[in-house]
């Protein structure tokens, strides 16, 4: 059949009724539907059915009468959180510091990922591959641990070294100012290794034909990797900072909770562990879930947001 | 032959400043876990005085000694790897069965679905609900309630889609499609090869997911015999978090106890991870450069 | 319908029962007689004696577990108990660390037991499960079934108090420890080969212990030319600075717990009769002036915020030979033998004002151990069956384990423990051994401790001495409120501890100076401190005036 004549055919089927477009797509694709079933089927399970429970973030949560019959009482939680005493500090310390790690934490993958791959011995890029993602099973409190130890004013290694060169030994951890230095600066050491396993992943989708096309241009390894590499990947990773948007409020409880102490709140005190302080320590699962709802509210925002820029800017989009 | 020279030049100082550079990343890297490796063989007061900066003080192995005689921990292994070899083998199936057809440009409803799918990253119903609903479906203290309740996970049927979409040009799809080739077929014959690398990744995300997994045991498994390995080893670490109980029913002085906890974490941590560790450079020979792309073509 | 009739047939007894209490008397043996009124005791069980039940009957129990013991159902004591009471129970331990969320999930999913052990109610935790019907009122069965806490009760009038609700209901009951050694908690010790080597006897005002810890800092007692010692250190919680309140007159209706969910009030000395909140007394920031100046001049370690458990480090720091003064709960075996150093109590300090209190001191119940469920079948199989742990032989079998096996008692009277556990052959300590017995190893069961069961050494025990000299006599437990008042509690309190402890760390390190002290008054007042002091005084009342 010519191009001209399929294309014909095509635009004769559409100007037909829509909804016979839809059954034939359906038909024509039913095996799509067959997989994508047991999916669907475990998210009305697991995720949307108990999803009514989102109502108590309006409720006044009493254990007897469970989640139904307890009485409504509005915004109530929301307007005690928004109240709260230390409302405007929460929200921007969470804002601050996951910015903060998208900004710095986000490249750093991508870049660890594209040095790897130019390791020619594959021995030793099984070995640094290997140890840059140990440090993602460290648990948490190994970690904040290992922190507080290197950064301690008498004894700690960093401090031995400014000492060293002269420096007065500074007290990271108990001074406001470095908190979310450390705390974004940890994480990436903790988990760049691991994330970078993606974009290899996605590196090794790359057409090698591409390279030896351009190997024979003359383009050196720099230019390859700025012309065909990255394209390559981008896609990739427009994906994953859409869904890194999506996440800006969580910064995550255990981890700051750990790390903070007394002293350093101005810069460490995040919505996580404030209502942890106040909520959930006497089990106040609806004042906690009302303060979920509304990060999942902005999270959300954010996400839409990111995806209507990205599908302006870039093809790549969620959807 | 010129450009050839410039070509090499710039290359060696690429692989030159590369090299160099990975190898301060290593360093930073591998020094921390050098000295918890170190602490693993350490003596408990030597690393509570912070006296362990390279080398093992004290050296001996009691800590792992503790480890592995303690029942729990190896029944904790036991359970792990069950509950992540059949974990993943699910994810997996699912996750190939959602993204695949989401990666299909005449798919109709994929927009619809994904939103559905999107939405729930960020609205739950929460814990009390949850729970409501998995006691609800029989899985208290069941095997299955560490695997029904995390069969898909969003993201990573994001990427995996992400990948689809990517690295199957479509080309492909219509000459198969000429060919009289099914959906299933389409899946099983063309895609799946060619997605080597993604599945190696998932493999690796979704298994260390099972394989670090315990907030589900916490919630609904209360039969010890069924519990993860980690919800073991968070109950030893955790030990030392405990406030010091407000009331001294007991005049037994903590102090013993924690200061054991507190060197045998670093060994719960190695024998917690090695078996991940040695998993990845099977799945790595997995990312290889786009091999078969250009066999299928032909 | 069943437990109607059941209820119904207890409540006559104990009316019954309440008409011939001229015969009741103060028996010093377990078993009352209750002659007459056989007739309306349930048919499945034995009142007086073992086994509990006629029949074999199965009970599940929820319990918070702890991490050094073994699964409750296969404890060597309960099992033994279990064969002795004719009652099967089945346990589903949570673990210590996942029993706050796991608790209220349960209650919520309504997955509930026949009864709770170590269950870590917390006041609000009694008064709602209670008044919302999920937990049984014990008063009648108490009556009726208990004789042995009857009789505590009726020793201990406070206990009673402090476990009666608002509505006159007990919903729960508590572990009695009337030990010296458990009145009191944290206590102050300093380094006294450093003294001895420096010639200063031990401090008993507060500057002269700031002195002392001047001359630690400044002499090198440990002679390695090093100024390496410490002052006083410990861990983020500092307790140092609550230990002082009662150099200052605060706390003076004791501190029963750590920091987290502390007692905010205490009795104003001003205005008697009634409690005035701690954190905004005008004597405390005398307190917070005191430790700025020790920690100013690195007497208080400068890095106790970032350290998280002192009892780690503390060890590590005396075989460094570096420990000055510390802060200690338990007996001082692991520092002493790390450290060749010898360490006396400070019982108190006097401060400035004259005054010289110890606060620490702790309430003879400890409520929320255990509780039935409202919708059990057995209440009173349940009630006898923990009366017997408040009893002389049951509270032996619950603390000790089996005799001959785990303990022996002596020809004195004392209960020792034997060598399995004291010098075990595997090594393990004392608590892990016991882990496999009884979950008493944790403490928080429903029983009553002893001396005779305790092993002080003399050190301890003449500390103890010291300490019944300052410390406080009328100690406010934790209160059970009326549930509106605990609603409003919870919103108010959190966010002012909170914030207390925040700028207590800024005040006393520096990092705000104390000149900010109105705008913090006034900033707590403006987070309603005064309606939350309201309440306390409430339920202050209340408490004074029950029986």
């Amino acid at each position: 059949m010519s191009d001209l004549a399929y294309k014909e055919e095509r635009v004769v089927i559409k100007t037909k009724t829509k909804k016979d477009f839809i059954l034939k797509s359906i038909l024509r694709n039913w095996q799509l539907y067959v997989l994508i079933a047991p999916v669907l089927i475990y998210f009305i399970l697991f995720q949307y059915w108990p999803m009514y429970g989102v109502q108590i973030a309006f409720k006044k949560f009493i254990i007897t009468k469970g989640i139904m019959g307890s009485p409504w009482i509005g915004f109530t939680h929301f307007e005690r959180f928004f109240n709260s005493h230390d409302f405007v500090r929460v929200i921007k310390n969470t804002f601050s510091i996951s910015f903060y790690q998208i900004i710095v934490g986000f490249p750093m993958p991508i870049v660890l990922a594209l040095m790897m791959n130019e390791i020619k011995n594959k021995a030793y890029k099984s070995v640094m591959q290997t140890v840059t993602y140990f440090p993602h099973f460290l648990s948490l409190v190994v970690l904040t641990g290992m922190v507080i130890s290197f950064l301690s004013p008498n004894s700690g290694i960093v401090n031995t070294i400014l000492k060293a060169v002269g420096i007065d030994p500074i007290p990271f951890m108990t001074e406001s100012q470095w908190f979310q230095s450390i705390y974004v600066l940890s994480g990436i050491w903790q988990n760049t290794g691991w994330a970078s396993i993606l974009y290899l992943a996605a590196l090794a989708g790359i057409d090698t034909a591409l390279y030896e096309a351009a190997v024979v241009d003359g383009a050196s390894k720099l230019k390859r990797i700025l012309h065909i590499t990255i394209p390559g990947i981008l896609p990739v990773a427009i994906i994953m900072l859409i869904l890194d948007m999506g996440k800006v409020m969580n910064v995550g409880f255990e981890k700051v909770f750990l790390m903070q102490n007394d002293l350093v709140l101005d810069s460490a005190e995040v919505i996580s562990t404030y209502v942890y302080k106040v909520g959930l320590q006497q089990g106040r699962y609806d004042y906690a879930s009302a303060v979920g709802l509304f990060n999942s509210l902005i999270n959300f925002t954010m996400l839409i947001s990111m995806n209507k820029l990205s599908k302006k800017v870039t093809e790549t989009s969620l959807w | 032959m010129n450009i050839r020279k410039i070509q090499n030049i710039e290359d060696s100082i690429f692989d030159t400043i590369n090299t160099v550079l990975l190898l301060l990343i290593l360093i930073v890297v591998v020094y921390p876990l050098v000295i918890i490796v170190s602490c693993s063989f350490s003596d408990p007061t030597a690393i509570a005085q912070g006296k362990v900066v390279f080398f093992p003080i004290g050296f001996n192995i009691d800590s792992y000694k503790r480890v592995f005689q303690d029942a729990r921990v190896l029944n904790g292994f036991k359970n792990t790897i069950l509950y992540t070899v059949v974990g993943t083998a699910i994810n997996l199936a699912l996750t190939i069965a959602g993204a695949y057809p989401l990666s299909r440009k005449d798919f109709l409803g994929k927009n619809v679905i994904t939103a559905i799918f999107v939405f729930t990253m960020f609205f739950n119903g929460g814990i009390i609900p949850t729970y409501l609903v998995v006691k609800q479906l029989r899985l208290i203290n069941n095997f299955w309630v560490m695997i029904l309740p995390t069969a898909v996970s969003v993201w990573n049927l994001i990427i995996m889609r992400t990948f689809f979409k990517n690295s199957i040009p479509e080309e492909l799809y219509e000459a198969a499609g000429i060919d009289g080739c099914s959906h299933f077929k389409m899946l099983f014959r063309i895609v799946l090869p060619l997605s080597a690398p993604i599945i190696a990744v998932m493999v690796l995300f979704y298994g260390v997911a099972h394989w670090n997994a315990f907030f589900n045991a916490l919630m609904y498994i209360t039969d010890r015999q069924k519990y993860p390995l980690q919800m073991i080893l968070r109950a030893i670490l955790l030990e030392s978090f405990q406030t010091e109980s407000m009331i001294n029913t007991t005049q037994i002085d903590q102090s013993q106890h924690l200061l054991i906890a507190e060197a045998l974490k670093y060994a719960l941590i190695i024998v917690a991870s090695v078996p991940v560790l040695i998993l990845y450079p099977f799945l790595q020979k997995y990312f290889v450069k786009g091999v078969m792309i250009g066999a299928i073509k032909g | 319908m069943k437990r109607l009739r059941l209820m119904a047939m207890v409540l006559t007894v104990a009316m019954v029962v309440t008409l011939m209490t001229g015969c009741a008397g103060a028996s010093k043996k377990e078993q009352v007689k209750t002659a007459t009124t056989d007739a309306k005791i349930p048919e499945y069980l034995n009142m007086t004696g073992m086994p509990i039940a006629k029949q074999p009957i199965t009970l599940k129990v929820f319990g918070s577990g702890s991490a050094n013991q073994v699964d409750w159902n296969t404890m060597k004591v309960l099992t033994q108990y279990e064969k002795m009471t004719n009652m099967s129970v089945k346990y589903d331990i949570i673990e210590a660390h996942a029993y706050p969320e796991k608790k209220n999930i349960l209650f919520a999913s309504r997955d509930l037991p026949d009864f709770f052990l170590r269950a870590k109610f917390t006041s609000a935790d009694q008064v709602n499960f209670g008044t919302q019907g999920i937990l049984a009122p014990l008063n009648e069965l108490i009556d009726q079934y208990a004789p042995n806490l009857k009789a505590l009760l009726a020793k201990y009038p406070d206990v009673k108090k402090d476990i009666t609700a608002p509505d006159g209901k007990i919903y729960s009951l508590p572990v009695i420890r009337p030990t010296p050694a458990e009145k009191y908690g944290v206590k102050l010790y300093i380094n006294k080969t450093w003294l001895d080597k420096l010639s200063i006897k031990v401090p008993t005002t507060t500057e002269e212990y700031y002195q002392a810890l001047k001359a630690f800092k400044e002499k090198d007692p440990n002679g390695n030319g090093k100024a390496d010692e410490l002052g006083w250190t410990g861990d983020s919680s500092v307790k140092i600075i609550q230990f002082l309140h009662g150099a200052w007159g605060l706390n003076n209706a004791g501190s029963t717990a750590s920091d987290i969910g502390s007692i905010t009030v205490d009795k104003d000395p001003a205005a008697p009769g009634k409690l005035r909140l701690i954190c905004t007394a005008p004597y405390y920031k005398e307190v917070l002036e005191y430790c700025n100046k020790l920690y100013k001049e690195g007497l208080i370690d400068n890095e106790v915020f970032t350290v998280k458990s002192a009892s780690v480090q503390n060890p590590a720091k005396a075989k460094d030979g570096v420990l000055g003064s510390f802060i200690a709960t338990a007996d001082l075996d692991s520092i002493t033998d790390n450290g060749g150093d010898n360490f006396v109590i400070i019982p108190a300090l006097k401060g400035p004002h004259g005054e010289q209190m110890y606060t620490n001191v702790n309430t003879v119940g400890y409520a929320g151990v255990f509780a039935i469920s409202a919708n059990s079948k057995y209440p009173e199989a349940i009630m006898r069956w923990v009366d017997y742990l408040y009893g002389e032989e049951g509270s032996k079998l619950i603390q000790m384990g089996i005799e001959g096996e785990t303990c022996k008692t002596m020809p004195d009277g004392k209960v020792v423990y034997t060598d399995l556990v004291k010098k075990n052959p595997q090594g393990l300590d004392v608590g892990t051994v016991m882990g496999g017995y009884t979950p008493m190893n944790a403490g928080q069961m429903p029983t009553l401790t002893s001396e005779k069961f305790q092993d002080l050494t003399p050190e301890f025990q003449d500390a103890l001495k010291q300490l019944d000299k300052y410390a406080v006599k009328e100690v406010i437990p934790f209160f059970l409120h009326e549930p509106k008042a605990q609603d409003s509690i919870n919103t108010l309190e959190p966010e002012i501890i909170n914030y207390y402890k925040e700028m207590r760390a800024k005040f006393v390190t520096g990092k705000e100076p104390l000149t900010k002290w109105d705008e913090y008054v006034s900033t707590i007042k403006k987070m309603g401190s005064d309606e939350l002091v309201k309440y306390y005084s409430d339920a202050y009342e209340k408490w004074k005036n029950s029986k």
